[in-house]
């Protein structure tokens, strides 16, 4: 009998962190994330998606179901609602007859992280400015993270980062995240740095 | 440590960085080339002490390749510029 | 005067007072048969042999800072000859048997010590690159047998060799006749010899310019003037593409800063050398009790003797996953050193297109071993004007007749 091919995100064994009022991780498993690389007008993105093409670099802009992260001049990383993968890959390439479209998302797992203590878990792991003044809401950047290259996503000023991680790292990542979390969890939510 | 400023990102740490070593040197042709003009093509670098002309990746970052001056002493970072240019004069 | 029992006794009672200069500080001459650019031990040794083997002693060493100072007062003092091509094996063997007898043949203790190295194999591709480069040295006579992580907890109790972490220990191989020594005595005994031989060491005497008349060396500009000298050897290290440049030479090689650092000093944990290619560590423990470390090369050209705080958390995470003891121990000093690396991991010791000018450079992250040895074979090429058999395969034509000599395997971890 043949076997069922059955999709397992690389987190589906972690539990997620909610210590809401001062450090949240989850996975946000599944979510459909396409790189677009080429020749890409800003009408044609537009009009398949609703979505402007992030104009700066270390940006992002998004829609109602999806984002649009700058890697490069002449790269993104579209992300979709999960389950939408093929669709969008086809939308995109229908769109955008000029640019490579590839679908990666078997390749990346995405975690999320909130709370006030956020900013300050992920400044262990990177030397990057992340005060809201250099990091707003709407920016993106590939970076080294804790020994790793990492795409991340800054989605609101709540804060909500996105952390879209190559798969086979992303069991050592969250695991380090874990880790480097467990100092602030005992903390006051009001010490934080600001 | 430096901190680089990438083209297109702006100011990365280097370990964002691989550094493609010395920049503008010119491939000879194969067909005609000397083994001495091969081997100096392939071995023989300028290694200054000083201002020292370079290929840099933001490989972390945006994976574009960049050209960059920087003093091999001090390792101040004098110009960068575009990886189809050449050398900027004033910088030797 | 000797050092000897007799000589320390003779000393005692006169409070140590008496003892005389180990070598002298003199005003440089207008000539000399043969100039050494780089006082430190490989350039010391070049003129130690040549008086001693071929009695050339109308030699001076011009050294821009301090006897010692550069790359040989920097380096993690590893002595070992398990390389894998011929040409290399007889050369850093040769190098390893005259560091047996060094301290009778200095009447200087330099603390050579055969305490052993053991390479770690972390993978099964560690595995069969140990047992291939142990085949080959046993070929040529060299002593290197595979070991088991049973047998390697044995004699290194601090190690952790258990299946779990990320790169477990799955074996190594030693050289028992390898080991350590003491640095700076290299240099202090290599120039105490050379100098009694009268050979003049001149300190903060930089090389400025290198005079060429028809193709022939003449002579050298320095910050103390001119010299002249038919015969200029060229052992300048990280600096080899400066003086190069100064006889209108390139050079195959790049220059980079290379890290080590020692620990507080502890009671003895490690009477061995560990080096592991794989995760970047290499371990040892000085006399002083300081365990020594090393980390790797910053990845672009610098003369700055400072590198990159990446490159030391790289090898500190290595070294705690190995040997977890390590891990409450405080750095007492990080410190930087500027290494010429060759395309082929390999040595340059060979004359150059300039007559009268020989160059002895490339010897990346691990010439420390080769001290004597290099000393040995550029002394010979100097003085013979053709090189000896043991440094032939080391020459600059290598580049272009592609006989490349690669040993970036057994150069392995920075050292």
């Amino acid at each position: 009998m043949a076997e069922t091919w059955q999709r397992q995100s690389p987190l589906a064994r972690r539990m997620p962190l909610d210590g809401a009022a001062r450090f949240a991780m989850t996975e946000r498993a599944f979510l459909a994330k396409i790189t677009v690389r080429g020749k890409v007008t800003d009408d044609a993105v537009r009009d398949a998606l609703g979505v402007s093409l992030p104009g700066e670099p270390n940006t992002a802009s998004s829609g109602e179901d999806h984002a649009i992260l700058w890697l490069g001049p002449d790269e993104w990383l579209v992300v979709g609602p999960p389950e939408s993968e093929r669709k969008l890959s086809s939308t995109l390439a229908t769109a955008l007859p000029d640019a490579a479209v590839i679908d990666v998302t078997e390749g990346y797992a995405t975690i999320r992280l909130g709370g006030p203590l956020a900013r300050d878990v992920l400044s262990m792991g990177t030397p990057l400015d992340l005060h809201p003044r250099q990091f707003a809401a709407g920016a993106a950047t590939r970076t080294l993270f804790a020994r790793t290259t990492i795409i991340l996503h800054k989605v609101s000023e709540d804060p909500v980062f996105d952390i879209h991680v190559e798969r086979s790292q992303a069991v050592y990542l969250w695991t380090w995240l874990e880790a480097a979390s467990r100092p602030y969890m005992d903390l006051n939510p009001t010490t934080r740095s600001v | 440590m430096m901190l680089i400023p990438c083209p297109w990102c702006g100011d990365r740490i280097d370990a964002e960085f691989t550094c493609g070593g010395e920049a503008h040197i010119v491939r000879p042709d194969p067909a005609t080339a000397s083994d001495a003009e091969w081997a100096d093509y392939l071995f023989m670098r300028e290694n200054p002490k000083g201002l020292h002309h370079e290929r840099w990746f933001h490989a972390h970052g945006c994976r574009r390749w960049f050209h960059m001056t920087r003093d091999t002493v001090s390792h101040r970072i004098v110009a960068v510029y575009a990886i189809t240019e050449s050398a900027p004069e004033a910088t030797g | 005067m000797k050092y000897s029992l007799w000589n320390l006794l003779r000393q005692a009672p006169r409070g140590h007072r008496d003892w005389p200069q180990a070598w002298r500080n003199p005003e440089p001459k207008e000539s000399y048969d043969v100039i050494i650019i780089g006082a430190g031990g490989h350039g010391l040794a070049t003129a130690y042999y040549l008086a001693k083997e071929h009695g050339i002693t109308r030699t001076a060493v011009l050294e821009k800072g301090w006897l010692g100072g550069g790359n040989t007062g920097r380096n993690t003092t590893i002595v070992r000859s398990n390389y894998l091509w011929d040409e290399s094996a007889h050369l850093y063997e040769h190098s390893l048997k005259l560091f047996e007898t060094l301290s009778q043949d200095l009447n200087f203790n330099v603390m050579f010590s055969p305490r052993g190295v053991i390479n770690l194999a972390h993978n099964e591709h560690d595995l069969k690159e140990l047992r291939r480069r142990g085949h080959a040295c046993r070929l040529n006579g060299i002593d290197y047998e595979m070991v088991t992580p049973r047998e390697i907890k044995e004699i290194a109790p601090i190690i952790n060799v258990s299946r779990s972490i990320r790169y477990p220990v799955l074996g190594g191989a030693m050289q028992r006749r390898a080991g350590n020594a003491r640095h700076d005595a290299v240099a202090w005994g290599l120039a105490r010899r050379a100098d009694e031989y009268g050979v003049d060491i001149i300190q903060n005497c930089e090389v400025t310019g290198i005079d060429i008349r028809d193709g022939r060396v003449t002579g050298v500009q320095t910050t103390r003037g001119p010299i002249r000298a038919d015969r200029i050897g060229a052992v300048p290290a990280g600096h080899a593409s400066v003086i190069a440049s100064m006889a209108g030479l390139r050079l195959p090689v790049e220059s980079h800063t290379l890290q080590a650092m020692v620990t507080e000093p502890v009671k003895p944990v490690l009477d061995t050398v560990i080096m592991s290619n794989t995760v970047h560590v290499y371990i040892s423990q000085s006399d002083k009790g300081e365990l020594v470390l090393g980390a790797g090369i910053d990845g672009y050209n610098s003369y700055g003797q400072k590198g990159g705080i990446n490159v030391i958390e790289h090898q500190l995470e290595g070294l705690c996953e190995l040997y977890p003891i390590v891990s409450r121990l405080k750095i007492m000093r990080v410190w930087g050193g500027i290494v010429d690396i060759a395309p082929d991991a390999s040595p340059i010791i060979s004359k150059t297109p300039v007559e009268g000018f020989y160059i002895n450079c490339g010897w990346g992250t691990g010439g420390f071993k080769a001290t004597p040895g290099s000393g040995w074979v550029f002394a010979h090429t100097i003085a013979q004007d053709r090189p000896h058999r043991l440094n032939e395969a080391f020459n600059l034509g290598r580049f272009e007749s592609g006989l490349l000599i690669d040993e970036h395997g057994a150069a392995a971890v920075a050292h």
